[in-house]
């Protein structure tokens, strides 16, 4: 008993830390044990110093610029989209019936699969990165924000007829607001899958972003510029999450646990 | 407001059941019309379909006449409903919540005050839902159902929810607003002490028609429950009510 509150007394990011630590004395371990060689697990210290270098000549945070971008505009199209098929989901009924057995097909299908023809049709400009991005981000913001629209409460929808709201007013006064909470975690999921796609989005005749460097590297045969790309990757999605997070808990903790009542 | 023949009933499991069966009723403009019956007897049923919240079946209306509507225009009669739960929006603040069925051109900042010292709210303008206790809640709503300035007034078991205590003392708070405001309230209880307290006739609801009436007007408030003319009164509501079995 002792012992828990003790441990439950150490702070979060100390702990993240830690984890942290473990992981990089267990990859320095791996490295310097001569079982793989520099080139197939190069060692932290290695991809640390690439890293550095990349910094320092400002290459880095170009690249992270324009996947930035790329993420941004795709990701931007996607939230437009999902939040009008949402909208039409929840006010238009039957019209759902027309395009869900489509989204539902286009869900299944891996966005990376479709490169070879958003190439023949869009060509290998910004275009197709981008499809590629809200292909992947469109779908868990749509199913949340179709489902916090379409669990908007009955009870407080009535309020609205009581005061005699107007369909439109209803909307935007109630159903809105109730799923400000389900569209913000859709959003956090959706930006999360945008920087998970930006890979594949980059494999299309890239010449700039994080996954142009990753692929470039690869290709160099240098695995410390990849694993670096990666971190990046990794650390930028991150950022982005917990602003994403932080908002959420914003908005969540102002109306308290309970909900509507 | 003046009910004549209203009908509702519902498909359950492939049968009609039929609901209320041609019910008659007058609200008074300026009293508190008491619904009594048992559970499911059709009292929350009779309020949504003057809230307008459901349809009545076809071929039967409802009617009203209000002062109001006399001096003023043709428009529809402005009804206020509470219900059971207190409804609020959890993202607005008191305030907020209490002009929701405000235009915003109407919304005015005495008359808020003044809602809100009605109600013992002052002071929580700013706090959300959740922060608020039960009673408290069920005050915001109140506040808001009046901020709307309704011909009507339509309470449906409001203080169901609440403890002994607590519904003492929102039925108190419920008298000391009637006697300033004067609306024409509707009240639907299956307390039939609530309904001594607060009501200044009882109509009891049984086999979706209203079956008997009680005129407690010249009774003043606060009243004693406890006193002989009470007890009879009640004595024979429970009489009443009792012999729907």
């Amino acid at each position: 008993m002792e012992e828990r509150e003790k441990n439950s007394s150490i702070p979060r990011i100390l702990k993240t830390a830690m984890g942290v630590l473990i992981l990089l004395a267990a990859w320095q371990m791996a490295a310097s044990s001569g079982i793989w060689s520099a080139y197939v697990l190069p060692p932290p210290m290695k991809v640390a110093r690439a890293l550095g270098k990349m910094a320092e000549s400002g290459i880095l945070f170009r690249h992270i610029l324009v996947s930035g971008r790329r993420v941004l505009t795709g990701f931007s199209f996607a939230f437009v989209l999902a939040m009008a098929g949402g909208i039409l989901a929840s006010q238009v009924r039957s019209a759902e019936e027309y395009y869900d057995g489509f989204l539902e097909f286009m869900r299944n299908v891996p966005p990376i699969s479709l490169i070879a023809l958003l190439i023949l049709w869009f060509g290998i400009g910004e275009t197709s990165k981008i499809i590629i991005i809200v292909l992947a981000s469109f779908f868990p913001m749509y199913l949340n924000i179709r489902k916090g629209f379409l669990s908007a409460s009955k009870m407080l929808l009535e309020v609205g007829c009581v005061f005699r709201l107007t369909r439109w007013q209803k909307f935007y006064r109630i159903v809105l607001p109730w799923a400000v909470p389900d569209i913000l975690v859709g959003m956090r999921i959706g930006l999360g899958y945008s920087w998970r796609a930006i890979i594949g989005a980059e494999m299309i005749a890239a010449s700039s972003g994080l996954g142009y460097l990753i692929l470039d590297a690869q290709q160099m045969s240098r695995s410390d510029k990849v694993i670096a790309g990666i971190l990046t990757i990794g650390v930028v999605g991150i950022l982005c999450d917990k602003l994403f997070s932080l908002v959420i808990s914003r908005v969540t903790g102002a109306r308290g646990v309970g909900g509507a009542k | 407001m003046r009910i004549r023949g209203l009908r509702k009933s519902y498909q359950v499991s492939g049968r009609c059941l039929e609901v209320l069966k041609g019910l008659d009723l007058d609200v008074a403009e300026e009293g508190i019309t008491v619904v009594l019956g048992r559970s499911g007897c059709g009292k929350t049923t009779l309020l949504r379909l003057i809230a307008g919240l459901e349809t009545a079946d076809s071929g039967e209306k409802i009617t009203f006449s209000s002062k109001a509507r006399e001096k003023e225009d043709n428009r529809k009669e402005k009804i206020g409903v509470i219900f059971q739960e207190p409804r609020l929006m959890p993202w607005l603040t008191v305030e907020k919540n209490i002009l929701f069925g405000v235009k915003r051109k109407q919304q005015d900042r005495k008359k808020l005050s003044g809602l809100l010292e009605l109600t013992g709210l002052t002071g929580f303008e700013k706090a959300r839902p959740s922060q608020l206790s039960g009673g408290m809640q069920q005050r915001v709503a109140l506040a808001r159902a009046l901020a709307y300035e309704p011909d009507f007034l339509l309470m449906d078991e409001p203080f169901a929810a609440l403890d002994y205590f607590t519904r003492g003392q929102m039925q108190q708070e419920l008298l000391r607003i009637f006697q300033t405001e004067k609306k024409g309230i509707l009240f639907v209880t299956h307390s039939i002490e609530e309904a001594l307290t607060v009501g200044t006739r009882i109509v009891i609801l049984e086999n979706g028609i209203c079956k008997k009436s009680y005129d407690l007007g010249s009774l003043p408030f606060p009243r004693d429950l406890m006193s002989g003319e009470m007890l009879k009164i009640k004595r024979e509501l429970i009489e009443q009510i009792e012999e729907e079995r």
